[in-house]
C-alpha cells in the first residue's frame, strides 16, 4: 500500500488552487447548512455539474468541503434560533437553544464547532487508515440488521422522554405519520386523501422546520403579546480547555457512534446525532440536566453528525457504495469525473483516494477555523429584536421548505407541523420523539417487511443473525433502563 | 412630464410584449425553464445540467433547471402538463412519468396534456447476481426460479418502476415468477444488498454495476437491449439467449399540449444540436447512458408501442389503477 507516490499525492492537495477550492466548499457549505431547508445533500448536488471541468482531486474535495461544512453549518441556526438548518442538527436544538437563551450562545457555538471538528477528524483518521478493513462491515447490513438498528433508534424515545407513557404515545403518533404516502413495498398510496403532494409521504425537512422553528415562533409571538419578551444577553465565551476536557468521553463516544452510523449505508447524520445524544444522556452523572442547556448534549450531537462524513466516505471509496444520502449524490460527482465508484478505485486511482483523505482532513481544519472565527459574528443574530427576528425566521422557513422540492404541499406540511409542535410543547410532549419516529419509522417498516419477504415469513431471522440480535438486545435494554432507574431511585426522572 | 410619458409608453410596450403570444420567429424571448421531476444530483438532473450550456448556446437565452421532485416523477410532470403552452416550460421526463405512472392512476394529468418533442437517451438495464451465485446463465436463472417456486428474490428500485417492468417481460416469456424486493435507495441499495448477499438477484443500470462488475463481485446475466452494449461486448442480450424481452429506461423532452408547432420545431432543433455537444457526449460516456434520437412523430409512435407493450404486464402484476382511491 505504501508507495513513494503517497507523499506526492498528499502534497498535491496543498496546491493553492486545491486549498482554495476546499475553503470555498467549506464556507459555502456552512452557509447552506445554516439556512433551513438547504441541506448538505442539496448543496453537493447543485455543485456537481460545476466540478465537471475541474481536475478530480480539486472538484471532489470541493464537494467534500460542502458536505463537511453543510453538516456543521446546521448547528448555527439550531442553537441561535431553534431552527434546525439540516436534519443532522435537529438534536442540537435540545441543548444548544436553551444554552443560547441563557446567554451562553458563544459557549454552545464554540462547543459545536470544536465537537464537529473532533468528530470530523476522528472519522477521517478511521477513513484514511481502516477504510478497506471496515468497508466490508457495510455489506453485513441486510433488511434484518436495518430493522433491528432502527428499532434500537426508536427505543431511544423512551430514554429521551420525561414521561415514558407520553413518549411512547407521541412516538406512535410519529410512526403513524410516517405511514402516509406510497407503501414502500407495493407502492400503493396510503392516507394521502387524493393529494398527489403526499405521494412520497410527509416531507421530512418541512415537518422538522415546522415542529421546531414554527412552533417556537408561535411561542415567541405569545410572549410578545403577553409583553414578557425575554431579551437574550450575550455573555460568556467559547468553552475553556477545562470544559472541553470534561466532555472528552462524550466527544469520543459521539465520534465513534457517528463514524459507525456513517459506514452503515442508508442511515446518516440525523440518526447518528440522536443515538449519540441518548447515549450521552444515559451515561451522564446528571441526565436530568439534558434538555435544559447541557454542554455535553451539544458535544454529543455535533461530534456524531460530523463523524458521519468520514464514516460515509468509507464504503463509498472502498466499495463504491454510498454510506448516506450525501455520499449517494457524490457517486454522481465521481462518475462525472470519469471515476467509476467501486472496489477498484483504491488500486486504479490512488491519487484521487489519497487526495480525498487529505482533503477531508484539511476541510475539517478549515471548518474549525471558519467556525471559531465566526462564532461572535453568528451570535449577533440574537441582538436582532425578537419581533423582527421572528418574521425573518418565518420567511427563511417558508423559503427553505419550498426550496427542497418546489412543492406547495410542503408548505402546508410545515404550517400544520408548526401548530402541532406548538401544542405538543404546551402539553409537555417530546418533539424529539416525533422527529425520531419520522426518521426511523420508514426504515423500520420497509426493512421489517423486506426481511419478512426474503425469509418467507420466518421472523426468527432477527435473533439468529448476530448483528441483528445485538441491536434487539440493545433496544430491549434501552427500553428497560429508564424503568429500572425509576424503580431504583424510587422517583421519576425529571427532564 | 415628457419623461413620464416616455416612461409610461415604455411600460405599456413592455407589458404588451409580455402579454402578446410569442410569435414563432422570435422565440425564445426570455429564459426557458427546464423542469426535472426528480431531485438534484440524480440521473435526470445530471443530464439536464450538462445540457444547459449547449442548449443556451443554441437558443440564445438562459435555460434554468428546476427540480420538482416527488411522487415518482409525477409531480413535476403534472407541473409541465399544466404550464402555459408557450414553449418556455419544457420537461425532461422519462418513461415512468409518461407510461407507468399514468396506468397506476391517481394523477392530475394524462398523456393528452403533453406534446412529445423527442426521445434522446436510453439507460440500459442489467440482470445481475452475486458472482458467488450458482446461477451462471439466464437458463440457470429460469431453472432456479422454477425450483424455488416464486421465492427467488429480485432487488428492484421500485415495484412497477423503470427497471422492474422491463424485466417482468422476461419473466413472462420464461414463464417464471420471482419475488421483487424494492430498495428505497434505488440502484445503490440493490447493489449493496447484492454484493452483501442479502438477495438472489437484482436489476440495475450499467453505471451502477460497473465498479463491482469490473472487480469481479457481480455476474451480469444479460442486458435488456436490442443489441449488445459497446462497453460490455461480452454480455449477451436476452434475445440471444432465447427470451424475446427488451426494454430500458428512456428520457425525453415534452412540452404542454397546444404549444405552437413553430416553437416546438425550434426547441427540437436546438435539442438535436445540443445533444451532439462533445462535452455532453463525454459525460454520457462516463455515466454509461446511451445517446439516441427520435423526433416528435417517431417518438409519439414509439410511445404508443411501448405503452401497449407494458400495459399487459402492468395489468398482470395488478398494478393497473393501483393509486386510484
Amino acid at each position: 500500500m505504501e508507495t513513494p507516490d503517497t507523499l506526492g499525492y498528499i502534497l498535491a492537495v496543498f496546491q493553492p488552487s486545491c486549498l482554495w477550492a476546499i475553503f470555498v466548499g467549506v464556507f459555502g457549505g456552512t452557509v447552506i447548512g445554516a439556512l433551513p431547508g438547504l441541506t448538505a445533500t442539496m448543496g453537493v448536488a447543485l455543485l456537481i455539474p460545476i466540478t465537471f471541468g475541474m481536475p478530480p482531486v480539486i472538484g471532489l474535495n470541493m464537494l467534500i468541503g460542502i458536505f463537511i461544512g453543510g453538516i456543521y453549518g446546521g448547528c448555527i441556526s439550531s442553537i441561535l434560533v431553534k431552527t434546525p438548518g439540516t436534519p443532522a442538527s435537529a438534536a442540537t436544538v435540545l441543548d444548544g437553544y436553551p444554552l443560547a437563551q441563557k446567554g451562553q450562545a458563544l459557549k454552545a457555538l464554540g462547543m459545536a464547532t470544536i465537537a464537529s471538528g473532533i468528530g470530523g477528524l476522528f472519522s477521517c483518521v478511521v477513513l484514511a487508515f481502516c477504510a478497506p478493513l471496515l468497508a466490508s462491515f457495510a455489506l453485513k447490513f441486510g433488511p434484518a440488521e436495518y430493522f433491528s438498528l432502527a428499532a434500537f433508534g426508536l427505543a431511544i424515545i423512551a430514554s429521551l422522554s420525561s414521561d415514558i407513557l407520553k413518549g411512547i404515545l407521541i412516538g406512535c403518533f410519529g410512526m403513524l405519520l410516517s405511514t402516509i404516502g406510497s407503501d414502500p413495498i407495493g407502492g400503493v398510496l396510503r392516507f394521502t386523501f387524493g393529494m398527489t403532494g403526499f405521494a412520497d409521504g410527509v416531507a421530512f425537512i418541512p415537518a422538522l422546520i415546522g415542529l421546531f422553528a414554527i412552533s417556537e415562533v408561535l411561542v415567541q409571538i405569545e410572549r410578545i403579546f403577553e409583553k414578557n419578551e425575554v431579551t437574550v444577553k450575550l455573555s460568556g465565551s467559547i468553552p475553556s480547555l477545562r470544559e472541553l476536557a470534561s466532555c472528552w468521553k462524550t466527544l469520543l463516544r459521539g465520534s465513534i457512534i457517528g463514524t459507525f452510523v456513517g459506514i452503515v449505508p442508508g442511515t446518516g447524520s440525523g440518526t447518528a446525532s440522536w443515538i449519540s445524544y441518548s447515549e450521552a444522556k444515559r451515561n451522564s452523572p446528571h441526565p436530568e440536566r439534558f434538555g435544559t442547556g447541557e454542554l455535553d448534549g451539544v458535544a454529543a450531537t455535533e461530534s456524531a453528525n460530523n463523524a458521519v462524513c468520514g464514516g460515509a466516505l468509507v464504503p463509498l471509496l472502498a466499495l463504491g457504495i454510498p454510506g448516506d444520502s450525501v455520499t449517494a449524490v457524490l457517486v454522481g460527482g465521481l462518475m462525472i469525473q470519469g471515476l467509476a465508484p467501486g472496489p477498484m478505485l483504491f488500486t486504479q486511482r490512488p491519487d484521487v483516494v489519497i487526495g480525498i483523505f487529505t482533503g477531508s482532513f484539511i476541510a475539517n481544519v478549515f471548518m474549525i477555523i471558519i467556525g471559531l472565527a465566526g462564532v461572535r459574528l453568528f451570535a449577533q443574530v440574537l441582538r436582532i429584536p425578537k419581533r423582527t427576528l421572528v418574521m425573518a425566521i418565518v420567511m427563511f422557513c417558508v423559503l427553505g421548505s419550498y426550496a427542497i422540492n418546489m412543492n406547495v404541499t410542503d408548505l402546508y406540511t410545515m404550517l400544520v407541523f408548526g401548530v402541532v409542535g406548538y401544542f405538543l410543547q404546551k402539553y409537555n410532549f417530546s418533539l424529539a420523539a416525533v422527529c425520531i419516529a419520522l426518521i426511523l419509522g420508514p426504515i423500520a417498516e420497509v426493512n421489517l417487511r423486506l426481511a419478512y419477504i426474503a425469509n418467507q415469513g420466518d421472523l426468527t431471522v432477527f435473533i439468529t443473525k448476530p448483528i441483528s440480535a445485538f441491536f434487539i438486545v440493545l433496544s430491549i435494554l434501552s427500553l428497560v433502563w429508564p424503568v429500572y432507574r425509576e424503580w431504583k431511585t424510587g422517583k421519576k426522572i425529571p427532564q | 412630464m415628457n419623461k413620464l410619458v416616455t416612461l409610461f409608453a415604455a411600460a405599456c410596450a413592455v407589458s404588451l410584449g409580455v402579454a402578446a403570444p410569442a410569435s414563432a420567429a422570435d422565440f425564445p424571448q426570455r429564459p426557458i425553464t427546464l423542469v426535472v421531476p426528480w431531485g438534484a444530483g440524480g440521473g435526470s438532473d445530471i443530464i439536464a445540467r450538462t445540457l444547459v450550456s449547449p442548449l443556451e448556446k443554441e437558443l440564445g437565452k438562459p435555460v434554468i433547471v428546476t427540480n420538482k421532485a416527488g411522487g415518482s416523477g409525477t409531480i413535476g410532470t403534472s407541473f409541465v402538463a399544466h404550464s402555459r403552452p408557450d414553449g418556455y416550460t419544457v420537461g425532461l421526463i422519462n418513461n415512468t412519468g409518461l407510461i407507468h405512472q399514468i396506468h397506476y392512476g391517481g394523477l392530475e394529468y394524462t398523456r393528452e396534456d403533453l406534446d412529445p418533442l423527442c426521445l434522446f437517451l436510453k439507460v440500459p438495464v442489467f440482470l445481475v447476481v452475486n458472482s458467488a451465485s450458482p446461477i451462471k446463465t439466464l437458463d440457470d436463472y429460469v431453472k432456479t426460479a422454477k425450483e424455488k417456486d416464486g421465492a427467488l428474490t429480485l432487488g428492484v428500485a421500485a415495484v412497477g418502476g423503470g427497471t422492474h417492468l422491463p424485466i417482468e417481460l422476461f419473466f413472462e416469456k420464461a414463464g417464471i415468477k420471482v419475488q421483487p424486493m424494492p430498495f428505497k435507495d434505488g440502484g445503490s441499495g440493490v447493489l449493496t444488498a447484492l454484493v452483501g448477499n442479502h438477495i438472489d438477484s437484482g436489476v440495475i443500470h450499467p453505471s451502477e454495476a460497473y465498479g463491482q462488475y469490473k472487480a469481479g463481485n457481480l455476474r451480469v446475466l444479460g442486458v435488456l437491449d436490442e443489441t449488445r452494449l459497446e462497453a460490455y461486448p461480452e454480455i449477451p442480450t436476452f434475445k440471444e439467449s432465447g427470451y424475446d424481452a427488451t426494454g430500458q429506461v428512456w428520457r425525453s423532452f415534452v412540452v404542454p399540449k397546444g404549444t405552437p408547432k413553430e416553437v416546438k420545431d425550434i426547441l427540437v432543433k436546438a435539442i438535436e444540436t445540443a445533444t451532439k455537444d462533445p462535452t455532453y457526449l463525454e459525460t454520457l460516456a462516463k455515466i454509461g447512458d446511451l445517446p439516441t434520437w427520435m423526433g416528435p412523430e417517431e417518438f409519439a409512435k414509439y410511445l404508443e408501442e411501448d405503452d401497449t407493450k407494458l400495459l399487459a404486464t402492468i395489468k398482470r402484476l395488478n398494478l393497473y389503477n393501483k393509486n386510484v382511491q
